[in-house]
């Protein structure tokens, strides 16, 4: 409770909180530090000391405490319990408490994070997607932030087949990005949520470097999928690295402003990444990639892919929109269009998205 | 001293007869005019008085009063304009008043004494078809409406002086020629000119068949206003009955930029983005058609529908559903029709390049939102198909086209056979129910998306000259389905 008390008070980081309790002896006495204790051993100004003070005796600590632990779903968890991500213990700097809602003991297995640029291309979408979901059926929880772009991507594509950790930048209560709310539920359902920031905490331009270095310190590696020269996905990598993670990049056209990012990792030595297969053979893991059949499917000769739909499945090895791949394999557009949907509630087939198709890995 | 003739005016799209009763009496000379007459009409005082003086007629020197009845009804317009004219001869005992009973007269005076054109003779004579009466005398600028109308024996006239002189001889006076009907589409887009796009083209026949309301997304200059330009080139012809109700409708708008409308083909109007709701659905203190209603039987294009205020769209939502609008005003109300077929075409996102491999997209996700909302919101409900178009590719360019008049062929097959079913769905066998359900479950389509599936599938299935819809049939139409 006085460590959470600690993570509530301004101009205390995690760094000056671990300093304080060492101190002190106790997160109790460091909650009830004097005003120069603080100036003392953390060398902080009077101004800022006083500022603690007064923010502590403005809060009722203990009424807050239990109110929040009556919260339905939200669950704290601060550097002390056992729950507490081992990987994040690790780094040079966790933030003394998380708040999760969901499943949190899914990021203490193998983890790998997905980032990337918001305003993505579709092929950079697809892909995010893609790995996402491969990744997830290998049995890796695909941590990322809730945002646009390739974040959603990579969290829908590892909903698909197994399990996903979102790190937001807000409080658990705060919707947003609006449009991820439903998402955000669905992780919640399947996967985990988790924050560093306590309830009501607005998207403020600040948190958000503190949520990407959660990112990268839950996960064994951070893989960059598409980010412009300054993107934010760039300072999760570079945290990444500052944290002894495995930093991979999919590459990228030279030309195409969302390759800069990834390239250039590259060029300084992250691994170039073909595929979900590239990230499981370094990670170790075996591959084990199953694919869907058409067995059972009505009109479909059991497990087989035959006729139009084998022909068309041959063509999707790459994105195609549906007007090409009428153009490529010669059948009406009516016919591909069909077809086309019956291979996607199967599973064999996805829209990327706007009418380009490809097959599933 | 007294005579009564007909008239007419218009409310809505529909004719009403006015009888105009002239009485002189003796007192200080005056002109009076009675029954709810609008501005125009009460003008007309000055250009009967100019226009029979100079066709060579004296302005009786009496107390002139003259009664538009039924008198409850507002009247408006400058159709009285001869009705009054040569209800004043024939109260002056110039004209004889059984040459002049039961004619429907209709026109504007000029000071000169010459007969302009008036909007509304159609529904006009329409009327008088309908309450017995058989004479009719219109302006020659309305000779192309008058024609139209086989019941009532019409004769044109240009000059007041030409319609004494065919009313006094009894005889029938220049006749309108006969209309032929021009079948041929008013647009010249060709579906043949539109490369590429094959999808969007299949989407567009279907809609056509299926009078279904169809949605193009795609980046600009990918041909989505070209293709909504096609559109009525291949839907089926109008029917003669479809028509005259068409030429109602531009009979009553035509003034100004609006011309009048005979022909077999349907009409297709595409207004402007920055277009107002009483221009889109009527209005105005006397209210005139607005653009819903010019696209009945037809199609109403709404090009860049993102662009458009929201206001404006949320109105479009009743007329589409009820096929009629109504424009209740201070005591009386108006209906007009508004059976059209909507087609929109939107670009993806403001700039018009997201999700572009192309093409960096420069709006910020909060932009993108709101110009969803403003799509999605009100009109998306009506939207049966929903296309993605993609840029165009070099090889799309050399491919030889469909022309319109082949897929026109195949639209009207399916149009005939589904006409026969008298609306009565046709049944789905077992395959396409399973997809159907698993598509529901994968896809978690909506109540209301189902049933647009399902229609939009039995058009499909007559398309391909099917008893019954299929798994192919439902498999495509599912492709069609609305994901924005």
């Amino acid at each position: 409770m006085y460590l959470w008390g600690l993570s509530l008070l301004p101009y205390l980081g995690s760094i000056r909180i671990k300093r304080l309790v060492h101190a002190l002896g106790s997160e109790s006495a460091a909650f009830h530090a004097t005003q120069r204790q603080l100036q003392t051993t953390l060398g902080m100004n009077s101004n800022h000391a006083r500022a603690i003070i007064d923010a502590r005796s403005a809060m009722d600590i203990e009424k807050k405490w239990h109110d929040l632990n009556a919260t339905e779903g939200m669950e704290i968890v601060t550097w002390l319990d056992t729950d507490y991500p081992y990987r994040l213990q690790q780094i040079a700097d966790p933030p003394p408490v998380i708040y999760c809602q969901g499943d949190l003991a899914c990021v203490q297995g193998p983890t790998v994070a997905i980032v990337g640029r918001r305003r993505a291309s579709n092929r950079g979408l697809g892909w995010a997607r893609r790995l996402g979901r491969e990744l997830a059926q290998a049995g890796l929880t695909v941590v990322s932030g809730l945002a646009l772009g390739i974040d959603t991507a990579a969290h829908e594509g590892s909903l698909m087949t197994g399990k996903t950790a979102a790190v937001l930048g807000t409080g658990l209560d705060v919707n947003y990005p609006k449009r991820n709310r439903q998402l955000a539920k669905d992780i919640a359902h399947s996967g985990v949520l988790i924050t560093p920031f306590p309830p009501g905490t607005p998207p403020l331009r600040g948190n958000f470097p503190a949520r990407n270095r959660v990112i990268s310190g839950l996960s064994v590696g951070v893989i960059v999928v598409e980010a412009g020269k300054r993107s934010g996905a760039l300072i999760t990598a570079s945290m990444a690295l500052d944290q002894d993670r495995d930093v991979y990049a999919v590459p990228g056209d030279p030309l195409d402003s969302g390759a800069a990012g990834p390239n250039r990792l590259i060029q300084e030595g992250a691994k170039l990444i073909r595929g979900a297969e590239d990230v499981l053979d370094e990670m170790r893991l075996a591959r084990q990639l199953p694919l869907p059949t058409l067995e059972g499917f009505p009109g479909e000769e059991a497990g087989k892919a035959v006729g139009p739909l084998g022909d068309l499945l041959s063509h999707l090895g790459e994105p195609l929109h549906v007007d090409e791949l009428a153009l490529r394999t010669g059948l009406s557009v009516s016919k591909v269009n069909s077809s086309l949907l019956r291979l996607q509630l199967i599973g064999l087939v996805e829209e990327l998205s706007a009418g380009v198709f490809q097959r599933v890995s | 001293m007294f005579a009564v003739v007909k008239s007419a005016t218009v409310l809505g799209v529909d004719g009403f007869l006015v009888d105009v009763e002239v009485d002189l009496a003796r007192g200080l000379p005056g002109f009076e005019i009675v029954g709810l007459p609008g501005v125009a009409v009460r003008e007309s005082r000055q250009r009967v008085r100019a226009a029979l003086k100079n066709s060579g007629y004296g302005f009786p020197l009496k107390r002139l009063t003259v009664n538009l009845a039924p008198s409850d009804l507002r009247k408006a317009g400058s159709a009285f304009d001869l009705a009054i004219a040569l209800g004043i001869l024939a109260a002056d005992g110039i004209l004889e008043a059984t040459k002049v009973q039961d004619v429907l007269l209709v026109g504007e005076l000029s000071l000169d004494g010459s007969v302009r054109g008036v909007p509304g003779v159609l529904p006009m004579i329409i009327a008088a078809a309908g309450r017995g009466i058989s004479r009719a005398l219109v302006p020659a600028d309305n000779e192309r409406e008058a024609a139209l109308v086989p019941d009532v024996h019409t004769s044109i006239i240009s000059s007041l002086q030409e319609a004494i002189t065919t009313l006094e001889s009894g005889g029938q006076g220049r006749r309108p020629r006969p209309v032929n009907y021009s079948m041929e589409p008013a647009e010249e887009t060709d579906l043949q000119d539109v490369k590429g796009q094959s999808s969007a083209k299949r989407a567009l026949e279907i809609a056509a068949a299926g009078g279904h309301n169809l949605l193009l997304l795609g980046p600009p200059g990918c041909g989505k206003t070209m293709l909504a330009r096609c559109l009525p080139g291949i839907l089926p012809p109008l029917s003669l009955d479809e028509s005259i109700e068409v030429a109602r409708i531009y009979s009553v708008a035509s003034q100004g930029s609006t011309p009048l409308r005979i022909s077999r083909s349907r009409p297709f109007r595409s207004p402007h983005h920055s277009s107002t709701i009483a221009g889109m659905i009527g209005g105005g203190s006397w209210p005139r058609p607005g653009e819903v209603t010019l696209a009945h039987r037809g199609v109403l294009f709404l090009d860049e529908a993102g662009e458009f205020r929201r206001s404006v769209l949320d109105v479009l939502r009743q007329p589409l559903e009820d096929g009629v609008v109504s424009l209740v005003r201070h005591g009386y109300s108006v209906a007009y029709p508004s059976r059209c077929q909507l087609v929109m075409a939107a670009n993806p996102c403001p700039c018009g390049f997201l999700g572009s491999n192309t093409k960096e997209c420069h709006c910020s996700s909060q932009e993108i939102a709101a110009y969803r909302r403003r799509l999605s919101g009100p009109l998306l409900d009506r939207i049966d198909l929903q296309v993605w178009m993609g840029p165009l590719e070099k090889t799309d360019y050399l491919e030889p086209g469909e022309p319109s008049a082949l897929a026109r062929e195949r639209v009207l097959r399916a149009w005939e056979s589904m006409k026969s079913l008298n609306g009565a769905p046709l049944p789905m066998t077992k395959e396409a129910v399973t997809v159907l359900e698993s598509a529901i479950e994968r896809f978690g389509l909506s109540a209301r998306v189902v049933a647009k599936v399902q229609r939009v599938a039995g058009t499909i299935a007559a398309l391909h000259d099917s008893d019954c819809v299929g798994l192919e049939h439902m498999a495509e139409a599912l492709s069609y389905r609305l994901s924005l």
